[in-house]
């Protein structure tokens, strides 16, 4: 997104540090409200933004996606042949360039409409804060190889990324029953309900949900109403996924949410669940919800891709909170050193263990180790397969494609 | 005698494999910066709780 400064024609960008909108040439700045006052967007004239003429750039077909149901803002789609960025662009502008490769271009091709988010997080994390905070993560890690904790930062991109907020009001009654070996079987009758707020579910089809879900939490009292001031500098994305086709992932999810709470007040119940095996069911469940409200909304964040051997290494940065989501590669050389440094220490201490068990003839003792050693080896395999389930996430090309088909300047 | 050997050949082969199932362990927690953290309280309203219309337990008979 680009706008236009009315002092100096130069690029205006919205600041997260400042809170706000300053030109990069003269650096004239004003609050967003301000902004929009100026550029009186509410009175733009449709006929003032006809198409004109276009060197560079190639028209979009109109999205499939937009619904008549939804708030529409006018905007003008650009596809840029130089750098494959596509920008959306406010329709008072008279003429600009490619704000992510610089080239330059003669103002808008069509006018567009495009579904308006009804709400914004801005930015809160510059680019250089998103990096800091990627450093100070991976210094955390020991496993971390150290060309990746260099920091060889290819390509940076903040992306307002398009999420349906829904308000939910749900109840459900059920009969959970406990087993226990010591005394019993315990029945615990519960009714409860509950009203969850702004319930993130993002709606881009190529981002990952898994993914996406692990750079919540969002700060969701930060929300403002929507200003396409704020899309200045960044990339701002639209949804493919309809509010409709989410409604039963949120209904589940405040599901989860809702048992989980009933399960807390079941003494007997354990939640940890080793596989499918539990020590509680839950019976005679009956639910009822209400969807009160879903709006569409535009949350922050930076895709990082760091340089490491031949490929690229995806890093994602919540543009709110300073989140850090990564599943980074591993080298076996240090594996190996690492492997070899616990061995040192566990060889000895289960030599002298077995050696004392042996030597007193307390072999019952043997079942002790043997369970500690087959908790290891489940945690080991439990977190190998969860960094490869997440590794494959991360470089899925849809993921990949949703950062580096952007091309910009950095 | 017999002790030695047997708690060397037990005793290494414990070690081994609790090393192999700490360094997978130690490297799914390293290498996965950011896990789901985003729990219930983040989306309830403002003051307000998970509210109880019934409740009752007992031991099944």
């Amino acid at each position: 997104m680009s706008l236009v400064c009315p002092n100096c024609v130069g690029q205006v960008m919205y600041d997260p540090r400042r809170e706000k909108m300053v030109c990069l040439s003269c650096g004239w700045e004003a609050t967003e409200e301000e902004f929009s006052k100026l550029e009186g967007r509410e009175n733009y004239d449709r006929e003032h933004a006809a198409p004109k003429v276009v060197h560079g750039w190639e028209t979009k077909a109109e999205p499939e996606w937009v619904q008549d149901e939804d708030e529409f803002m006018e905007t003008n789609i650009y596809h840029c042949r130089t750098c494959g960025a596509e920008l959306m662009l406010s329709g008072t502008e008279a003429s600009t360039f490619c704000s992510y490769c610089g080239a330059a271009t003669i103002v808008f091709d069509r006018v567009s409409k495009e579904a308006r988010p009804k709400r914004i997080i801005p930015f809160k994390l510059t680019r250089e804060e998103a990096l800091a905070s990627i450093k100070e993560h991976f210094a955390k890690g020991s496993y971390i190889p150290s060309k990746i904790k260099e920091l060889t930062v290819d390509k940076v991109r903040a992306i307002y990324m398009p999420y349906w907020l829904f308000d939910t009001y749900i109840r459900r009654s059920m009969t959970v029953e406990a087993r226990t070996h010591e005394d019993g079987t315990f029945l615990y009758t519960r009714d409860a309900s509950c009203r969850y707020e702004n319930v993130t579910l993002d709606a881009s089809k190529r981002l990952n949900n898994e993914m996406s879900r692990r750079l919540e939490p969002f700060r969701t009292d930060e929300l403002v109403e929507f200003d396409v001031a704020y899309l200045s500098g960044f990339y701002a994305d639209r949804y493919d996924v309809t509010k409709e086709a989410l409604k039963t992932t949120n209904v589940q999810r405040c599901r989860e949410y809702l048992d989980d709470a009933i399960l807390d007040t079941c003494p007997r119940v354990n939640k940890r669940t080793i596989g499918t095996l539990s020590n509680y069911t839950k019976k005679d469940v009956q639910e009822e919800y209400r969807i009160e409200k879903i709006e569409y909304a535009l949350l922050p964040a930076y895709f990082v891709n760091l340089k490491y051997d031949t490929g690229r290494e995806l890093v994602m940065v919540n543009g709110q909170t300073g989140k850090v989501v990564a599943n980074l590669p591993y080298e076996k050389k240090q594996i190996a050193k690492k492997f070899l440094k616990n061995a040192l220490i566990a060889c000895p201490i289960f030599v002298l263990l077995t050696y004392g068990i042996l030597r007193l003839g307390l072999y019952p003792a043997f079942l002790i180790l043997a369970a500690f050693t087959g908790f290891m080896v489940a945690g080991g395999v439990s977190g190998y397969r969860k960094y490869k389930l997440g590794k494959y996430r991360m470089s899925a090309s849809s993921m990949t494609s949703y950062s580096n088909d952007r091309e910009d300047r950095t | 005698m017999i002790h030695i050997i047997l708690a060397i050949v037990i005793g290494l082969a414990l070690g081994l494999v609790n090393a192999a199932g700490g360094t997978a362990y130690g490297m799914s927690k390293s290498n996965i910066v950011g896990e789901q953290e985003g729990a219930a309280a983040d989306f309830m309203k403002h003051g307000e709780d998970v509210v109880f219309h019934a409740k009752s337990d007992r031991k099944k008979t």
